[in-house]
């Protein structure tokens, strides 16, 4: 049934994308994999939705979202064969690709079934990876006009990176979320949540951050998808435009109300909710 | 022509966001980045810095199309020479030589960014076509003595959800 809806998507992308544009295109789905120890294996599907062939070539490196001081999100990650490899929750030393290298033709789809092999002794627990699909597309003409002159020109290519998490027997995940200390500066609501995992897999959910005026009337609202891996202190800054000034409550509350992920993938936690008060 | 084909793209991205939105909500959403331009200096003088700019119609172009309003990371990979068979010719960034915007338009509510650092930006909305457009630009400095030849080179744009 997944499959199927895949390949409904699949040619709505490519519909989509062959309209948009005469170039080298790859459609990667789905964007976060999960692989439960008693399967081992799972399927990316790559579609080719430009007019050139595509050299695509897939890997894993160990990696998920952070932090940096400045509140700013980045993808941390080390290649596999660094020491990021031995630490206990890589995956990416035993998840491999097959085929690792393929051509995509234009309007062809192509599956990669990702195998993991695990150590024996591997214990229960949640593991990640990133898997990551590079597509080199669009090359530039080789020719010198006349061999006299110096020509400078660059090509464009892409890599995807999908999260992969891989299972093995009962996890649990939650989220401790503290220092929800906003702040308003002109016309922007600032706020820097600290939200910890709780539990020994990730916490995929969602970050909605309401502002209540005082008479509990909810009057802005915003939703970030989160994904806590170890921690995140992100600087999250919202537009306040022609909010009365007044005194405000704002409220954070992560949930795993995630669309994007089906149960029973979604792990279900209870909701954690924050607030403090702000002037404006 | 370019401009066109573009402009069409926005309207049915548009048109299509409902679809692609409803599909996600069930087949965990694809993520698709495509170049739509490649970076050129085309004919540069010796011993003459070329500059181009990321709004500049020269200027490297690319469109990823993902979940609305999904936040994600955006990282490049750059060379630091050209190279003409074993000739080589300097290249640099600048901390303004990359953009990303939701429309296509590089001059239009886009965030500037150091492209040797990298960013996080959102996906636009639905309506707006669940669209990330990013821009990147350079400058090459050829030697006075520069052999001639085609100098090429590789860019490459990194994309993850950070929500996942």
């Amino acid at each position: 049934m997944r499959r199927r809806r895949y390949y409904h998507l699949m040619i709505v992308a490519g519909l989509l994308l062959g309209a948009v544009t005469q170039a080298s295109s790859v459609l990667v789905a789905p964007h976060h994999i999960f692989i439960d120890h008693r399967v081992r294996s799972a399927t990316i599907q790559l579609f080719n939705a430009g007019d050139q062939t595509e050299e695509v070539s897939i890997e894993t490196v160990f990696g998920y979202p952070a932090t940096d001081s400045l509140g700013r999100v980045y993808l941390y990650t080390e290649p596999a064969e660094s020491e990021a490899e031995l630490e206990e929750r890589s995956a990416a030393g035993w998840i491999r690709a097959f085929p690792r290298r393929v051509t995509v033709r234009p309007g062809q789809r192509q599956t990669i079934r990702l195998l993991a092999q695990p150590p024996a002794d591997l214990a229960d627990g949640e593991y990640w990876t990133r898997v990551v699909v590079h597509a080199k597309g669009q090359h530039l003409p080789l020719a010198v006009s006349d061999g006299a002159d110096i020509e400078v020109g660059l090509d464009l290519e892409v890599r995807t990176v999908i999260a992969l998490t891989y299972r093995k027997g009962d996890v649990e995940t939650g989220v401790r979320m503290s220092e929800v200390a906003p702040r308003i500066v002109g016309d922007t609501l600032y706020a820097r949540p600290l939200l910890e995992r709780d539990g020994e897999a990730a916490y995929i959910g969602m970050l909605r951050t309401e502002v209540v005026d005082s008479s509990g009337e909810v009057v802005r609202e915003w939703e970030e998808q989160v994904a806590v891996y170890e921690s995140l202190h992100r600087q999250l800054r919202y537009p306040v435009t022609d909010l009365p000034q007044g005194p405000y409550t704002v409220r954070m509350t992560v949930s795993t109300d995630r669309d994007d992920i089906e149960p029973p993938e979604l792990l279900v936690a209870t909701p954690v909710s924050d607030s403090a008060t702000v002037i404006r | 022509m370019l401009g066109l084909t573009l402009a069409t793209a926005n309207t049915l991205a548009a048109q299509n966001a409902a679809t692609i939105q409803a599909v996600a909500t069930v087949a965990s959403g694809p993520i698709t980045v495509t170049p739509l331009r490649d970076l050129q200096f085309g004919q540069v003088m010796p011993g003459t810095p070329s500059t181009v700019l990321p709004t500049a119609p020269a200027a490297g172009q690319y469109v990823a199309l993902g979940i609305p309003s999904a936040q994600a990371s955006v990282n490049f990979t750059l060379p630091s020479t050209l190279d003409a068979g074993p000739v080589t010719m300097p290249i640099a960034f600048s901390p303004t030589s990359a953009r990303v915007g939701w429309f296509n338009n590089p001059n239009f509510f886009v965030q500037v960014f150091d492209p040797s650092v990298g960013t996080a930006f959102r996906f636009s909305p639905a309506f707006f076509g669940s669209a990330m457009y990013v821009w990147i630009g350079g400058q090459v400095s050829p030697a006075v003595s520069q052999v001639a030849g085609f100098y090429s080179g590789t860019v490459v744009l990194t994309l993850a959800y950070t929500g996942s």
